[in-house]
């Protein structure tokens, strides 16, 4: 995947839009002009027009849009019934972080999509952590990371089953499975006998074969 | 990677195997190509001549004065090229500016050199294991005997021409015709030397490596700048330093060290000599002339080593003159992607006439103008763009840039509200199949998160094998599908419509009709700014002060500011979309005194809190709680988080939010600074005595850390001293295993994992 993320990128984007435009109905589409569906409340002394700013009697109503007040003056009403996003707008998240929307269903966030969606949003999840579970366990035992992060990713709990039943292998030049890597954490030592630069862990001088106390041990350490 | 043209600079490399410039016939290897250890160069110069092996003409020809392949550089890269070029038969030569190895040469005195890294087994016919410098390069003396190598020692590369398909290169004794050429000459540049009699002695130094290794000895370090300093500043906890320098004061040095200097100096444990010059560095004694405003003074100072360390020379003409350019350098106008920027915006504004926008322009109605006009003008300003951004103008590509995201979040701030010149059409016009921009937004940030969430993840996890960073992506994009996609768009639906949360709260509107909320499961105020505003319900408010008083301090107790690396999607979008720039991310410590502004943004965020929780109790702050809201909104939720940072990704990295702007990053760091100041945290990041100062983990650490400088003093890193956020990318991209996230390793300790967290 390397080779063309370019490529993937625009598959995985036209696929989302054919799967939308099939699978899902469009749910601003479906939607009629609102009438004011919304539950009416009387407003408390202190409130103030969303609409225009004025100070509001117990006269005055307020809606309750989306759980919220919206206090306002009684011949406010329509205005703002006409124009909700605009003066709704006030009370809701909008900015590049978070995001609400008054057009959609009441209790969807944003688009109202499909029970499609929902499955295949649950079928990445376990894909990532089938995939990550896989690939990790096949870095354990020093097996191949890409082939079994994808077979963990496409088919997660079968794929993470399989490489459990893989046996483990070394691959050439790796530190052989089951072994961990110490840093170092020490300048290598000299040899007492011809000064010959040694390293830390080695139990013979590399130059003259004379014993030596290793100051630590061997860079590789079984687990 | 043929045909695309390679950026280099110092300090800051390129990260592509084999570098060949357009199709020239140049190729770049080694060091300067970005391969950061001995092996690495090793493995490039062997490929290189077998890829070129396989190019139409590669060996022989009609004319025997023009070589195949000249390779410049005689260090492990062009060594191993040069033998592999013989191996196949080709007309070769090496010239080298210095001696051979001159790199290793240098290193200090009977320093070990590691064959890190293990998991690969060297290439070619140079040999390389872990050895002395000097049994290394005597070995390599020995292979190139008996081969035979055609090199020249001396003899540096001053230039080079191409013309005719044919490389001239230049050199002050000769020229030399090639039809390809091998460039390997590392960058380290070469360091200042001060030309003066011994200075060629064993125990002199031009770079310092290990300084926790002298102990009780008398060092001399020459040299005025920070480098100088800070080695001095290390080096005399442990030795008696004696700091030359030949001008009257230590000037353009850093407050820190010009604090921490001052201090060693009242301690007796540098003596400063300003106004010195050495003459000679003797078998035992080193002699300076100090000047004394007037009389000169000669002064002999025994010493065990010295360190010159006078800056380098960085062969920046050379590199450019055979057309390669250097990373981050701002070519181009300003002013002209500036224009074209607004033409493209200008045009879309004339289209918009047509979906409900109003182009007025001082009285002058341009809606009257046909649509296609406007698509023409909006064409011609971003194919403008295009052009000078493909000729190598970079503030074109900034300028198409802020186009692409002004435009995403210029218009996600609502309908009716959007940016000009999209005011009253654009969002309307974005909303796809129905569906609002705000959802195709989601869409289009999900797919970016994962696409290049699994390239990152293969890059650092599965091409490393490194389980930390499979996790950790796992972890990012797990956190995104979940508290992005699956809970706000059907699991708080399903929770209300079946009654998973009660019937109580699944009746109550103020719960259930507010599903934006759950965005608030796991981001905390202030990121999520509207945890305590419209009405929310108790349990929401409840779980928002645990989340960001409880919860996150255990975690930062524990992990750091992990919460950026692991779970956020704004720092999320960064380590994986962003991934490919992280090597561009601002460094140095100018770039890190800018990080006050989360500072503002924090505040900001907090004053606009209180005024809005208090301004039902006290009406007379209403008016500005609202100003308030409506400039936070405007400031931080738009600008700083959206427009401005996802514009300078390629530019800047993927972290300018998240460094500079983020206010809970401020409120996690300020809590982990605390911890770490009272001996509570466990988070550190520690080196071992192996750096190299190859600058790979400085050069990929997003949050524009120094870690190198931290890994040669072997100092540990934590949040007192740094924002780091405990990606591991720097403990990753280690050639040498030098960094480790915990303690320091002891001798005869029990065996660590590299990925204990
Ligand atoms: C202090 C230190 C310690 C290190 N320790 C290790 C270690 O333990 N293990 C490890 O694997 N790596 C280590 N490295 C990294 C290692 O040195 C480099 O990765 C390696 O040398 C790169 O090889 P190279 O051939 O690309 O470049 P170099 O070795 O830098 O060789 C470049 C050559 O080109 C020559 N040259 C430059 N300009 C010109 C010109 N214009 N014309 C002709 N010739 C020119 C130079 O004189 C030089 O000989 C260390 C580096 C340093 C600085
Ligand atoms: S110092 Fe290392 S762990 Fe910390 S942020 Fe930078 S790269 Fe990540
Ligand atoms: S600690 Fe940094 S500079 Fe040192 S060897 Fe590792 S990556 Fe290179
Ligand atoms: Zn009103
Ligand atoms: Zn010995």
């Amino acid at each position: 995947m390397s080779a063309s993320p370019k490529a993937l990128l625009t598959l995985v984007v036209a696929l989302g839009f054919l799967a939308v435009w099939f699978w899902g109905p469009p749910v601003w589409a479906q939607k009629t002009e609102t009438p004011c569906e919304y539950p009416v409340v009387s407003a408390k002394i202190g409130e103030h027009c969303t609409v225009c700013g004025v100070a509001l009697t117990e006269e005055d109503v307020a809606l309750i849009v989306r759980g919220r007040r919206v206090p306002l003056n009684k011949e406010m009403v329509d205005t703002f019934l006409n124009d909700q996003e605009k003066y709704f707008s006030e009370k809701q998240p909008k900015g590049a972080l978070f995001q609400e929307e008054l057009q959609a269903p009441a209790g969807v966030a944003q688009g109202g999509i499909s029970r499609g969606w929902f499955l295949f949003g649950l079928y990445v999840l376990a894909g990532l952590i089938g995939g990550g579970l896989s690939a990790y366990n096949a870095v354990s035992k020093g097996l191949r990371s890409i082939p079994y992060f994808f077979i963990g990713f496409f088919i997660n709990v079968l794929g993470y089953l399989y490489v459990l039943t893989r046996p483990s292998q070394a691959a050439e030049g790796t530190i052989p499975a089951g072994l961990v890597k110490v840093p170092t954490t020490q300048a290598p030592s000299a040899c007492p006998a011809c000064g010959n630069t040694n390293h830390p862990s080695a139990r013979l001088c590399a130059a003259c074969g004379v014993t030596l106390r290793p100051t630590r041990q061997s860079e590789v350490a079984r687990i | 990677m043929p045909g695309k043209q390679p950026q280099l600079s110092f300090g800051a490399k390129i990260k592509q195997p084999i570098v060949a410039v357009l199709n020239s016939g140049l190729f770049i290897i080694g060091d300067l190509a970005g391969a950061p250890v001995i092996k690495y160069a090793m493995a490039q110069g062997y490929e290189v001549i077998e890829h070129i092996a396989t190019l139409p003409g590669a060996i022989g020809g009609s004319d025997p004065e023009v070589y195949d392949v000249v390779v410049i550089g005689a260090g492990a890269a062009g060594l191993n090229a040069a033998l592999q070029a013989k191996e196949r038969g080709m007309r070769y030569l090496v010239l080298e500016k210095e001696q051979i190895a001159n790199t290793i040469e240098n290193f200090p005195e009977g320093k070990w050199v590691y064959a890190e890294p293990d998991s690969q087994p060297p290439k070619g016919k140079l040999w390389l294991d872990g050895a002395s410098k000097e049994d290394l390069t005597w070995r390599w003396h020995q292979i190139i005997q008996e081969n035979q190598l055609n090199l020249h020692t001396m003899e540096g590369v001053t230039a080079c021409e191409k013309k005719d398909s044919i490389f001239n290169i230049k050199t002050p004794r000769g020229d030399y015709r090639s039809k390809r050429i091998v460039l390997a000459t590392g960058q380290r540049g070469n360091p200042r030397k001060l030309e003066v009699r011994g200075e060629e002695r064993e125990r002199v130094y031009h770079r310092l490596y290990s300084p926790r290794k002298y102990k009780n000895e008398n060092i001399i370090v020459v040299g005025g700048g920070n480098s100088a300093i800070e080695a001095a500043i290390t080096l005399s906890e442990q030795n008696r330093v004696f700091l030359s320098y030949r001008g009257s004061e230590f000037s353009r040095i850093f407050k820190d060290n010009e604090r921490k200097l001052h201090e060693q100096i009242a301690a007796g444990k540098i003596e400063p000599l300003l106004n010195s010059n050495v003459v000679e560095f003797g078998e035992q004694e080193a002699t300076l002339k100090i000047n004394r405003g007037g009389s000169e003074e000669t002064r002999r100072i025994p010493y065990n080593h010295a360190f010159v360390l006078i800056g380098a020379d960085v062969p920046r003409q050379f590199l450019k003159a055979l057309g390669l350019k250097m990373e981050n350098e701002w070519e181009g106008s300003l002013w002209r992607s500036l224009v074209l920027t607004l033409v493209g915006f200008l045009g879309l504004w004339i289209f918009g006439g047509r979906f409900g926008g109003h182009a007025a322009l001082g009285g002058l109605d341009l809606s009257i103008l046909p649509s296609w006009i406007g698509i023409l003008v909006w064409a011609a300003g971003l194919t403008g763009l295009v052009r000078f951004g493909l000729k190598g103008d970079r503030f074109a590509w900034l300028g198409l840039s802020f186009f692409v995201w002004y435009t995403v979040y210029g218009v996600k701030i609502g309908k009716g509200e959007e940016f000009w010149p999209y005011r009253d059409w654009g969002y309307k016009f974005l909303s796809f199949f129905n569906r609002p921009w705000s959802f195709w937004y989601t869409v289009l940030y999900t797919t970016l998160m994962t696409v290049f969430g699994l390239q990152a993840l293969k890059r650092w996890g599965l091409d490393r094998k490194d389980k930390f960073q499979i996790w950790r992506y796992v972890s990012l994009l797990s956190f995104q599908w979940i508290f992005f996609f699956l809970v706000p768009e059907f699991l708080f639906q399903y929770a209300v419509k079946y009654q998973w949360v009660g019937e109580k709260l699944a009746s109550d509107p103020v719960f259930a009709q507010q599903a934006w909320r759950s965005y608030g499961l796991i981001y905390a105020w202030p990121l999520f700014f509207y945890t305590f505003f419209y009405n929310p319900h108790q349990i929401w408010v409840v779980w928002g002060v645990l989340l960001t008083f409880v919860i996150i301090p255990v975690l930062v107790l524990f992990h750091g500011k992990r919460y950026c690396s692991w779970i956020c999607g704004c720092g999320g979008l960064a380590e994986t979309f962003g991934d490919r720039w992280r090597h561009l991310a601002p460094k140095g410590k100018r770039s890190i005194k800018w990080e006050w502004m989360n500072l503002v943004v924090l505040i900001f965020a907090a004053v606009v809190t209180v005024l809005v929780l208090a301004k039902d109790t006290y009406a007379s702050i209403a008016d500005p709680a609202d100003l308030g809201i409506r400039l936070y909104r405007l400031i931080a939720d738009i600008w700083l988080v959206g427009i401005l940072p996802v514009t300078l990704y390629p530019f800047l990295g993927g972290k300018v939010w998240c460094r500079y702007w983020c206010p809970l990053a401020k409120l996690m760091h300020l809590q982990s600074r605390l911890f770490t100041k009272l001996k509570w945290s466990k988070f550190k990041i520690v080196a071992n005595d192996k750096c190299i100062g190859c600058n790979e983990c400085s050069r990929n650490c997003q949050v524009g850390i120094d870690v190198m400088n931290f890994a040669l003093k072997q100092d540990v890193l934590d949040n007192q001293q740094t924002s780091c956020i405990g990606c591991g990318i720097c403990v990753s991209a280690c050639p040498m295993d030098v960094l480790s996230f915990g303690p320091l390793v002891q001798i005869s300790s029990q065996p660590l994992s590299r990925q204990a967290a």
